[in-house]
C-alpha cells in the first residue's frame, strides 16, 4: 500500500530513521499525549489528528450529537490597537466593520491587489481593540502583510498596532450539548449570547474571552484562554462526560458537512470572495466605496459575474478527493474537486469543488474521475448537513 | 491463484513488524502454512496453489478508520507489485499492491459492505 494522505503536511513515515521535524507545541501538547492523540504535524505544529481510543468517524458523530473539545491553539490570534484600528483593517478585509456594534464578529477574508484571497479570517470588534483569528498555515504570510501594511499606513500618519496574541490558547468547544455545559461552568445563562459575538466570562475563575462560533456548523463556543490556565480549563469541561476531545480530522470532515471552506484548499489566492460564494461578503457600504486591496477587482466581477462557481457534490462510489477532476455528462472538463471525503452524517462521500458557471445548479449531474473511473455526482445545496447556529 | 481478504486477522508475529519484509510461519496441524509479508504492508497466505492476501494490523491502525475498500473483480489478472485494489480511511485512499502475480478467485464482499 502506497500511503497517500490527503492532509496537507502529513506524511505518514514508515521509516522510522526519518529525521522528526521541530514542531511547535500548543500549551495543551501534555493532555493530548496523555489522552493518547495521534500527533502529526501540522503547519509547524505537532497537533492531534484524532485520539488514539476514538478516530475520526466517532469523534465527528460525537461532536454533532453531544459535544467535542477541540485544540485549536495553533491558529494565529491577534490584536488590531489604535485609534485608526477600524479604517486600517478595513483596506485589508471586505468586512465592513465600522457599522458593528462592540462584540459582534464577522468571517471575512484579507485580499491582495488582485483580488485574491490571502486567507480568511474571523474578526470581533471590541471597544478599544479588533481581535483577529486566522489559519495557522498562513500565520507567517498573515503578519508579514500585516505589517508590511502597517508601515505604509503608519508613514501616511495612520495611527494603529498590531499585537500576536503568544500566551493563550485557543479550545472549541462544538455540539449541541455546548452551551449547557458552559453554563454549568460559568454558572451563567447564555441564552442570550447569540451566534457571532464574544464576551469576557469567567470559569471557575479562569479569564476567558469567548466568542460563540466555530467551523462545525454546530453551536458552540471558541475560547481564548491563557497558555497557563488552559490545561485546568480543558480538564474541568471535560469533566463532563458527555464532552470528548477531538481531532483535526474531524474538524476537517465537520466542517466539509457544514458546506466551510479550508484556506489552501478551498480557497487560494485565486479565488475571489465572490467566487467562493462567502454570504453577503460585501456590505452595502464597501461595495460603493471600496478601499480594500483588489477592490477593482472585486467590484468589477460583481458587475460582471464570474466564470466558475463554488458547488456541493453528493459522489458515487468511491469518495471524490481534492483534484478529482469533474466532467459533464458529454465528457468533457467542466471543474475540479478542491475537498472531498465521506460525510458519516449523511453516510455518503460528499465533495466541495469549483464548476464552470452554468453547471453549477442544483441538481445537475455530472461526473467525478477517481481512481481514472468516472463516477455520477449530483450537484447540491450546503450545507450538506443543516447548521444549528444559535441566532 | 488469490483469495483477497484485507481484513483477515494476522497474526501476533505482525506486532514486531518493520519496514523490511518478514517472514511469517504458522504451524498447523496438518501442514505447514507460509505466510510472507511485503514492503508494503501486505501479507499472503499460501496454501497449495491458494493464496490469501489482507493488509497487516500495522497499515489498518495506520489508516485509522476504514470507509471504502476497492476490490478488483473476480477473474482480474494481477501482476506482482501491480495495484489490485485500493483502502479508503477517512482522510486518504492508499493502493493494495499484488504480493505475487495471479488470478482472483475470490472477494470478501463484506469489504464493500461494512468496510469499517
Amino acid at each position: 500500500m502506497a500511503f497517500n494522505v490527503s492532509l496537507p503536511m502529513v506524511t505518514i513515515k514508515r521509516n522510522f530513521a526519518a529525521v522528526p521535524e521541530k514542531l511547535k507545541q500548543t500549551p495543551l501538547y501534555n493532555l493530548h499525549n496523555e489522552k493518547r492523540g495521534k500527533m502529526v504535524p501540522f503547519a509547524g505544529w505537532s497537533m492531534p489528528v484524532h485520539y488514539a481510543n476514538q478516530g475520526i468517524l466517532s469523534e465527528h458523530l460525537h461532536t454533532r450529537e453531544y459535544a467535542s473539545l477541540f485544540d485549536v491553539s495553533h491558529m494565529l490570534q491577534f490584536r488590531i490597537l489604535g485609534k485608526d484600528r477600524i479604517r486600517f483593517l478595513e483596506s485589508l478585509v471586505v468586512a465592513d466593520i465600522e457599522e458593528m456594534p462592540f462584540g459582534a464578529s464577522v468571517l471575512s477574508v484579507f485580499t491582495n491587489e488582485n483580488g485574491g484571497i490571502i486567507d480568511d479570517t474571523v474578526i470581533c470588534k471590541h471597544a478599544d481593540h479588533l481581535y483577529v483569528v486566522s489559519n495557522a498555515a498562513c500565520a507567517d504570510k498573515d503578519l508579514d502583510h500585516i505589517r508590511t501594511k502597517i508601515g505604509e499606513f503608519q508613514k501616511k500618519g495612520g495611527w494603529v498596532d498590531l499585537k500576536v496574541i503568544d500566551d493563550r490558547a485557543l479550545l472549541a468547544l462544538q455540539g449541541p450539548l455546548a452551551a449547557e455545559i458552559l453554563k454549568k461552568l460559568c454558572d451563567k445563562d447564555l441564552s442570550d449570547f447569540k451566534f457571532m459575538t464574544s464576551r469576557f466570562i469567567h470559569f471557575k475563575t479562569i479569564e476567558s474571552h469567548v466568542s460563540r462560533s466555530g467551523y462545525t456548523g454546530e453551536d458552540g463556543f471558541e475560547i481564548s484562554v491563557s497558555a497557563s490556565s488552559s490545561q485546568r480549563l480543558a480538564k474541568l469541561i471535560l469533566g463532563y462526560p458527555s464532552v470528548h476531545l477531538a481531532g483535526l480530522g474531524a474538524r476537517d470532515s465537520l466542517r466539509l458537512e457544514a458546506g466551510l471552506c479550508l484556506y489552501g484548499h478551498d480557497l487560494d489566492d485565486s479565488i475571489t470572495p465572490h467566487l467562493f460564494d462567502l454570504k453577503n461578503p460585501l456590505g452595502k457600504r464597501r461595495r460603493v466605496e471600496g478601499g480594500f486591496l483588489g477592490a477593482d477587482r472585486i467590484l468589477a466581477q460583481l458587475k460582471e459575474g464570474v466564470t466558475r462557481r463554488r458547488v456541493g457534490l453528493i459522489v458515487e462510489g468511491a469518495p471524490a478527493r481534492e483534484n478529482s477532476e469533474i466532467y459533464n455528462s458529454s465528457d468533457e472538463l467542466v471543474g475540479k474537486v478542491t475537498s472531498g471525503g465521506p460525510s458519516p452524517t449523511l453516510n455518503k462521500n460528499i465533495a466541495m469543488g469549483y464548476v464552470k458557471s452554468g453547471y453549477h445548479k442544483n441538481g445537475t449531474l455530472l461526473k467525478v474521475k477517481v481512481r481514472n473511473k468516472l463516477q455520477d455526482a449530483k450537484i447540491v445545496k450546503m450545507p450538506f448537513v443543516p447548521s444549528k447556529y444559535h441566532k | 491463484l488469490l483469495r483477497l481478504f484485507p481484513n483477515l486477522e494476522a497474526q501476533s508475529l505482525e506486532t514486531n513488524l518493520e519496514a523490511s519484509s518478514l517472514l511469517g510461519l504458522e504451524l498447523h496441524l496438518e501442514n505447514i502454512v507460509v505466510k510472507k509479508y511485503t514492503k508494503e504492508h501486505e501479507w499472503i497466505h499460501v496454501e497449495q496453489d491458494l493464496g490469501t492476501i489482507g493488509i497487516t494490523h500495522y497499515a489498518q491502525n495506520a489508516l485509522g478508520d476504514v470507509v471504502f475498500v476497492e476490490v478488483p473483480e473476480v477473474g482480474t489478472v494481477v501482476e506482482q507489485s501491480g495495484t489490485c485494489g485500493a483502502v479508503e480511511s477517512v482522510k486518504a485512499a492508499s493502493d493494495i499492491y499484488a504480493p505475487v502475480s495471479g488470478k482472483i478467485v475470490e472477494v470478501n464482499q463484506n469489504l464493500e459492505k461494512s468496510p469499517g
